[in-house]
């Protein structure tokens, strides 16, 4: 069995590194007392950290009016410079927020500098403090190509415990490319790390829930709230829950701020596999045909 | 084959053929009357789900006839573009003599079909003698009754066999004037049908003057493989079909065709067949679904059934020019390195790893 939790977190700049700890370390102890080994949070986690290097009157995350208010011409140089600095206060926080709760740690994501590019990435600490890895974001949204984020190019996943998982950062949820080669590398456990505009009933048809299904894994959502919506959720494929829903726990609201929990129970998924697969059915002569000439003429 | 099996065989054939044959068929529906159907525009199209209660009948005029009323309800009701269930063929079993006294007798297709083809009596080499009637069966039916309302048909699907006697789970899209447009053979077979049925080997794309169109059957909406195929190369709706026991449960129900056109930016058309015999327990509901932000409201149905056991045509006006607006609004940040990188090697890796283990393993 394995527990694991997901905060659904109102996003606001933070005036120090101080103020950012006092914020995001309450929510994470109290998911680890009660007994997550896993504790994931939002997508855009580390832009909080924008207000340390950008001294700024507004609490929104509203990176135009924050460019200007320092300076910058555009937000992509204002992330360039301050990208370097949140980093830094970002790893150095959750490293220890993780060893502090004693819990594997998904602490949503950073932007960060890579070889003169600008990536938004998610971090995974283990319960020692130290990073498992790290997951680029690998499509964007046009906001954030305007931001100039760039595409990471590759998808890893990793073993803790008996999960073995992997990111779907953000809005590559929006593309089944993503977790469907993150099932096929083995991942048990998807995390998605989002921060979505909007929200309304049949959202799920939108989010983790559809890779969670065509991919018979668990998946972990954790939504971004203030201005951002949504609902944070934990999945498993519809035969594996209760009232046959494909949902093993949710928020309650889409804006507020909650803890959800469940337990994860691989042995369960994996006899769920044994008795139906979706994969046994994959067409690969058709992929392999259709896809590389396809991506290339169309894309 | 002994000589016992051939004359049943032979006998079973001319009648088959005889039940089959074109000319019965256009002379039942020559004494309908027909409504034309509004005409599509690159605008707009008025588009329909049939869902139809499959009964065992005797004969291709009967079959065709059923097909008549529920396209006429569609056309009425605004639909240029119509779309039969998965398995539209069930009925069909009607022609085999004796069918109706062994399903009386308990007799259940999925059983049947698990049986080895050794002998002439066996369940797939009896669809294998029954497949030319149905193809015939539902091509003349989907020629006359297109051309006659001036509607674009999607009948069914038929079992369709090729020259090495395989059998395929196809669709036929019929245009307004009754030409054959094309076929999709189903790319995803069930459990139940692997062993009898040969998956097709591509998606085709179908441009129509109004739009571009995809048919993948059933299951082929579980995998966003098809799907994503299609979108990329330019399909606007995607018609779907399926005959399932589970289709009823909203979230098993959602992994489909709802889940696949918000990834798509497409509309789709899902029609169920209801069937409650030979051990089959089909049922809907249907539904016409659209990408969710596509509309002011915030549902991806535009169009549903209200029930799930009840054979109904819904229809709906499909806005193709919104669409275009949409998709021009969604501007896709596609990541061709990560996919020339992992596709279509990570099947490849994951089929060799599944080879060695005997399965798919999670833990």
């Amino acid at each position: 069995m394995f527990h694991i939790s997901t905060l659904q977190l109102a996003l606001t700049l933070v005036a120090s590194p101080q103020e950012f700890y006092e914020r995001m370390s309450p929510p994470i102890e109290r998911a680890a007392t009660n007994g997550a080994q896993l504790v994931v949070l939002p997508n855009y986690t580390g832009l909080m950290l924008l207000g340390v290097v950008v001294r700024a009157e507004q609490k929104s995350l509203a990176l135009g009016e924050l460019a200007r208010a320092g300076n910058f011409a555009t937000v992509s140089e204002l992330l360039c410079t301050a990208a370097p600095g949140m980093r830094d206060f970002y790893l150095q926080i959750f490293s220890t927020l993780a060893k502090r709760a004693r819990v594997f740690l998904a602490p949503g994501t950073v932007v960060e500098m890579h070889a003169g590019r600008l990536y938004n990435t998610a971090y995974l600490f283990t319960p020692e403090g130290s990073v498992v890895g790290s997951q680029k974001q690998t499509h964007r949204t046009s906001r954030e190509i305007a931001w100039g984020f760039s595409q990471g190019e590759e998808l890893s996943v990793w073993d803790i415990g008996d999960a073995r998982v992997g990111f779907v950062v953000g809005t590559d949820v929006a593309h089944p490319e993503v977790a469907r080669i993150l099932a096929l590398q083995n991942a048990n456990l998807l995390i998605h790390p989002a921060a979505y505009p909007t929200y309304h009933d049949e959202y799920f048809l939108l989010d983790l829930w559809r890779d969670v299904q065509g991919n018979q894994v668990f998946g972990v959502q954790s939504c971004a709230g203030g201005e951002f919506r949504g609902k944070s959720a934990i999945y498993a494929p519809v035969e594996m829950t209760r009232a046959r829903t494909g949902i093993l726990a949710q928020a309650t609201s889409a804006d507020g701020e909650e803890i959800i929990r469940a337990t994860l129970d691989f042995d369960a998924l994996q006899k769920n596999l044994d008795a139906y697969s979706v994969f046994d059915f994959f067409n690969y002569g058709f992929y392999a045909r259709a896809f590389p000439s396809t991506y290339r003429g169309r894309v | 084959m002994s000589l016992k099996e051939f004359v049943l065989t032979t006998t079973v054939q001319a009648s088959l053929a005889y039940k089959a044959r074109g000319s019965a068929i256009r002379g039942a529906l020559a004494q309908r009357a027909y409504p034309r159907a509004s005409q599509p525009t690159r605008d707009r199209v008025g588009a329909a789900a049939v869902q139809m209660q499959s009964e065992l009948v005797d004969d291709g005029a009967q079959f065709a006839l059923k097909c008549y009323a529920l396209a006429r309800q569609a056309v009425e009701g605004g639909a240029a573009l119509i779309v039969f269930p998965e398995y539209a063929w069930l009925p069909l079993l009607g022609l085999l003599p004796s069918a109706r006294a062994l399903i009386e007798e308990g007799f259940t297709l999925e059983r049947a079909l698990q049986e080895p083809a050794t002998s002439e009596s066996s369940a797939p080499r009896i669809l294998q003698t029954l497949a030319p009637a149905i193809k015939s069966i539902l091509e003349t039916t989907g020629r006359e009754l297109a051309s006659r309302f001036g509607a674009y048909i999607m009948i069914g699907t038929g079992i369709a066999l090729n020259s090495a006697g395989q059998m395929f789970n196809t669709a036929y899209l019929f245009g307004a004037d009754g030409a054959l447009i094309g076929t999709q053979p189903k790319l995803h077979p069930t459990a139940r049908e692997i062993s009898w049925m040969t998956p097709g080997e591509d998606l085709n794309i179908f441009t129509l003057p109004f739009a571009k169109l995809a048919m993948p059957v059933c299951m082929d909406y579980s995998f966003w493989e098809t799907t994503r195929i299609a979108a990329l190369r330019g399909v606007d709706i995607l018609l779907g079909f399926s005959a399932e026991e589970n289709a009823n449960e909203f979230h098993l129900a959602m992994r489909g065709i709802a889940s696949r056109v918000q990834e798509s930016y497409a509309y789709g058309i899902q029609a169920c067949g209801i069937a409650n015999f030979a051990g089959l327990n089909f049922c809907g509901p249907s539904y016409i679904v659209a990408s969710i932000g596509m509309r002011r409201d915030t549902t991806t149905f535009l169009a549903r059934t209200r029930t799930h056991n009840v054979e109904e045509v819904i229809t709906a006006e499909l806005d193709l020019a919104r669409l275009r607006d949409f998709r021009a609004s969604q501007a896709r940040d596609a990541n061709l390195e990560l996919y020339r990188k992992y596709l279509p090697q990570a099947y490849e890796s994951y089929r060799a790893r599944v080879t060695q283990d005997g399965k798919r393993r999670v833990v």
